[in-house]
């Protein structure tokens, strides 16, 4: 806490206060204080939060739309428990039911591609354009600080948008049914999987479209570059496939971030993947492989680049 | 410092028939304004400018810019009249011959060398001898090592410069400059100022703004301040200061008997006010002259000797402070 | 100690450019006016000092750490005040220095608090709650100074602070650099291109020419008398001097001016009874000083 140092200057019926500057000599905490900083300021900026008004409206939009199937799904459940009654016609309702935990984050993944193609081009590109770099670096926070600090804090943002509707659908599902505690038991084990690919998901998504933001402070580049990295490689992937290499085009299809995760998801809820497009399986490691070495990569890179900039 | 030929305060009838009788003024500005929307950039300004160095002074916003503009032809006033050495400014290619401007915001694309620039701009002005012209150029402002680099690799001076190479290079009559010193280290400007000095004593009629009072106080003849698009004063700004006669004088005087002196200065009916703080004599003077002439002789009455005496707002920073505050 | 130390500090940027050669000089505390060619001289000096980037040579020393290797610590006391623009347009002038404040290392009530008062002290009062967007040059480098001081360093770099103001907008940084210096008693480096900022603010003057050094003294010792008078009547100047030069003293006349040699109290009355006897209006009496910028006249191109 600062020191107060009023020095009243008291007479029989006033007094003076001396409000000059004070001397700084609480606590000054750490590296690890300013990451963290850093990392709270860049999830709230990624929901457009101190920002001004017009940086909200499209987080909260996509935020909304990515809750929206799961606040449907559990409105429908409702009605349905409340007129239809009985577990039997909720259990069939529920078997066909065609968002579940397994299809959630296909079903909203063009929401979290437009969410990554809005934001992540502001958590760089804001400082970038306005020169903010020299005053980060002049304080003790590394390069790598800032970047990690960054790119975490849009990762927990991606991660909080694909996670919450999920939550959503899991206390809809658990308190609509009949016995909670044996709903709680039924889908608890699917948690493990929801978390896991949320994870993997935000990670990989988030890492990448960093990655794209860092290299540029144009805002239109960074939107379109983040587009093209997440549908071209599959667009690219399909033709090879059409034109007959399957073999390439397949293992092309790693390279393309929607679709490793289409694999990881599979492979976490021990589904099959949907194999219209693909015509060869691959072994389901790859999918979590790739999906780690594009983490990891696209961290990489991001941080690297900041180690050469001279604020 | 040299005369140069100034328009009384504007108002008085000299000005008007500044473009009509004798030598054509070099520039000419008469009831000028010029507005966008419900924006007044200039509100009904008017001047005339010979040869010899003026500054142009005023807050941020004030108009210089709208004014050199409009003096190189560039913008047309939405009332009024500019002229140029007896000719419409607006789209006359006569005037663009005779006029170099030297605009504030970076005008000179990266990619190019100095002396491309420079040389540039010579074949714009349609010169018969560009490359010799530019080397003119480039050689009074002395860039000629850089001359040769991208504008990119330069600094903020050296850009400077060569904007200023570029204005000079059809060696103009009239020169304008927006903000010239900006970025120069203290050699630079003063080789500048010497530049400018010569070039006006040679004849040209030079107009700058700038914000560094003291810079414009050494170099220029003569100041117009510009506040809120309005003409607020013109002239030497001495002048300006003794005509502010609702603004009291301060002198500070250093003695060898302060206090002696201070009560014989009250007796004298030019003076309304002494203060004795900080080891100094404060002398506020209801009229200047008046105790101009009375200083001397009341120190030698009273015995007391002078070691320094001195008005503490005789600066143009000072008088430029009560011309855009009182308004 | 010395506040800031540099010996033969030397950085090259690939064989051609060479921003510091060979600078050694000490720095006390103090407003130290650095004065230099613009370009890459004072801001590396700077970024070096600041340890954001290496020397290829030598050694410096802030509050007797290594920039080298102490870098990060040298950060925490230490405020920067850059001269381009780096401020976000659309946050507030609190939120952006609290955020700073945090990333400083103050914890989040010491941080709102400070905040609040620095604010204050460099003059932003409701402004600080609109986005920075929408303020004037002057409220913008407020805001850079205030998050320069935010953190209470002990030493403040300022980039030329008065980087685009308008007259009455740099007399009131310049009075604030005043204040900072002996009110609050942070020791202040301006570097600066208008030498007289430095003779209005500093206390101390480093100059730099061409990566090296060029003086490092304290100012008066620049702005001392030259041993001459300057006289200044608004009328009548020759008529002083024919006076004055009968009288026994070594004059010149300098424009307005009518210059005496002084070496002893004499000529002071002697003047002052030549003005006195031909009614002269008197203006001014003044020793003449040395100008800062005579020290670049004289410097070698």
């Amino acid at each position: 806490m600062t020191k107060a140092t009023t020095t009243p200057n008291n007479g029989p019926a006033g007094s003076i206060y001396d409000i000059g500057y004070r001397r700084y000599e609480g606590p000054r905490l750490g590296r690890a204080n300013a990451i963290r900083s850093l990392f709270v300021h860049s999830l709230r900026s990624s929901f457009g939060l101190g920002r001004g008004g017009r940086a909200k409206i499209a987080p909260v939009i996509l935020g909304i739309l990515a809750l929206l199937p799961a606040v449907l799904i559990v409105g429908a459940l409702t009605l349905f428990a409340q007129f239809a009654g009985g577990d039997q016609v909720g259990d069939e309702f529920a078997a066909e039911v065609p968002v579940r935990y397994d299809t959630y984050a296909g079903t909203i993944s063009t929401i979290v591609i437009l969410f990554c193609a809005a934001q992540a081009p502001e958590l760089f590109g804001r400082d970038q354009r306005h020169g903010v770099f020299a005053l980060y670096f002049a304080r003790a926070l590394r390069r790598s600080d800032y970047a990690l600090a960054r790119i975490g804090g849009f990762i927990a943002a991606l991660l909080l948008l694909e996670l919450l509707p999920q939550v959503v659908l899991f206390l809809g599902r658990v308190l609509l049914s009949p016995d909670i505690l044996a709903g709680i038991r039924e889908d608890l084990p699917s948690f493990g999987p929801v978390l896991a690919q949320s994870i993997l998901s935000a990670a990989l998504l988030g890492g990448l479209a960093m990655a794209v933001s860092a290299f540029t402070p144009r805002r239109a580049y960074a939107v379109a570059g983040i587009i093209a990295l997440f549908i071209i490689p599959n667009v690219v992937a399909g033709v090879v496939v059409g034109l007959g290499s399957s073999a390439i085009g397949t293992w092309l299809s790693l390279l393309s971030p929607t679709t490793v995760l289409d694999g990881t998801n599979a492979f976490l809820f021990g589904t099959r993947l949907d194999t219209d497009f693909f015509f060869l399986d691959l072994p389901e490691w790859a999918f979590v492989a790739a999906a780690l070495a594009g983490i990891a990569g696209s961290i990489g890179i991001t941080v690297r680049r900041f180690a050469r900039i001279t604020a | 410092m040299s005369a140069g030929s100034f328009a009384p305060l504007p108002g008085a009838e000299g000005a008007a028939d500044a473009a009509t009788g004798g030598p054509a003024a070099a520039l000419l500005l008469e009831r000028v304004s010029r507005w966008y929307g419900n924006v007044v950039a200039v509100n009904d300004v008017t001047f005339a400018l010979g040869p010899g160095i003026t500054g142009l002074l005023g807050p941020n916003g004030a108009g210089k810019t709208t004014i050199l503009h409009m003096l190189a032809g560039l913008l047309r006033p939405s009332a009024g009249r500019v002229m140029i050495g007896g000719q419409t400014a607006w789209h006359n290619p006569s005037v663009y011959r005779s006029v170099g401007l030297v605009p504030e915001r970076e005008a000179v694309h990266a990619f190019l060398t100095g002396r491309g620039f420079v040389e540039m701009a010579a074949r714009l002005q349609r010169l018969p001898d560009p490359r010799a012209a530019a080397a003119r150029a480039i050689a009074t402002v002395e860039l000629e090592a850089a001359a040769d680099r991208p504008v990119g690799t330069y600094s903020k001076g050296m850009r400077q410069r060569v904007k200023i190479a570029g204005a000079l290079v059809h060696e103009p009559s009239i020169l304008l400059l927006d903000e010239p010193f900006n970025g120069m280290d203290p050699r630079q400007r003063l080789h500048m100022i010497g530049l400018l000095r010569s070039m006006a004593d040679a004849g040209r009629a030079i107009l700058f703004s700038s914000h560094i009072l003291e810079e414009v106080e050494r170099l220029a003849d003569g100041v117009l301040v510009i506040h809120a698009g309005r003409l607020a004063a013109a002239g030497d700004f001495r002048e300006i200061r003794r005509l502010m006669t609702d603004r009291p004088h301060t002198f500070v005087v250093r003695s060898s008997d302060d206090r002696h002196l201070a009560s014989a200065f009250m007796a004298e009916p030019a003076v309304f006010g002494t203060e004795l703080r900080d080891g100094r004599l404060t002398v506020r003077v209801a009229e200047f002259g008046g105790f101009t002439r009375a200083v001397a002789r009341v120190a030698r009455d009273a015995g007391v000797s002078l070691f320094e005496v001195a008005p503490t707002d005789d600066s143009l920073e000072s008088v430029f402070a009560y011309l855009v505050s009182r308004r | 100690m010395a506040l800031i130390s540099t010996s033969d500090l030397t950085k090259r940027y690939g064989s051609s450019v060479t921003a510091l050669d060979g600078l050694t000089v000490d720095i006390e505390p103090g407003i130290v006016g650095l004065v230099g060619s613009n370009g890459a001289g004072k801001s590396t000096l700077i970024k070096i000092l600041l340890g954001l980037i290496a020397p290829t040579s030598g050694t410096a020393t802030v509050l007797d750490l290594d920039v080298r290797t102490r870098g990060t610590e040298i950060r925490q006391f230490v405020g920067y005040m850059p001269e381009h623009d780096c401020l976000p347009p659309d946050s507030t002038a609190t939120d952006f220095v609290s955020h700073m404040a945090l990333i400083s290392g103050l914890p989040r009530t010491a941080a709102r608090e400070r905040t609040a008062e620095v604010l204050r002290h460099v003059g932003l009062y409701e402004e600080r709650y609109r986005a920075i967007g929408g303020y004037s040059t002057g409220m913008k480098q407020r805001v850079k100074l205030a998050q320069a001081l935010v953190h209470d360093p002990r030493l403040l770099l300022l980039d030329e602070p008065t980087n685009g103001l308008d007259p009455a907008g740099r007399d009131e940084m310049l009075e604030l650099i005043l204040r900072i210096g002996s009110e609050f008693r942070i020791a202040v480096i301006v570097a600066t291109h208008l030498l007289g900022e430095v003779e209005r603010v500093g206390s101390h003057l480093v100059a730099i020419e061409g990566g090296r050094l060029l003086r490092s003294a304290p100012l008066h010792e620049f702005v001392e008398q030259t041993g001459t008078l300057a006289v200044e009547v608004d009328e009548g100047s020759a008529l002083l001097a024919e006076r004055l030069t009968a009288d026994g003293l070594a004059v010149v006349v300098d424009g307005r001016a009518v210059l005496v040699a002084v070496s002893d109290q004499r000529p002071f009355d002697l003047v002052r009874d030549a003005v006195a006897d031909l009614e002269l209006p008197l203006v001014r009496i003044e020793p003449r000083r040395h100008r800062l910028e005579d020290l670049f006249r004289d410097a070698p191109p």
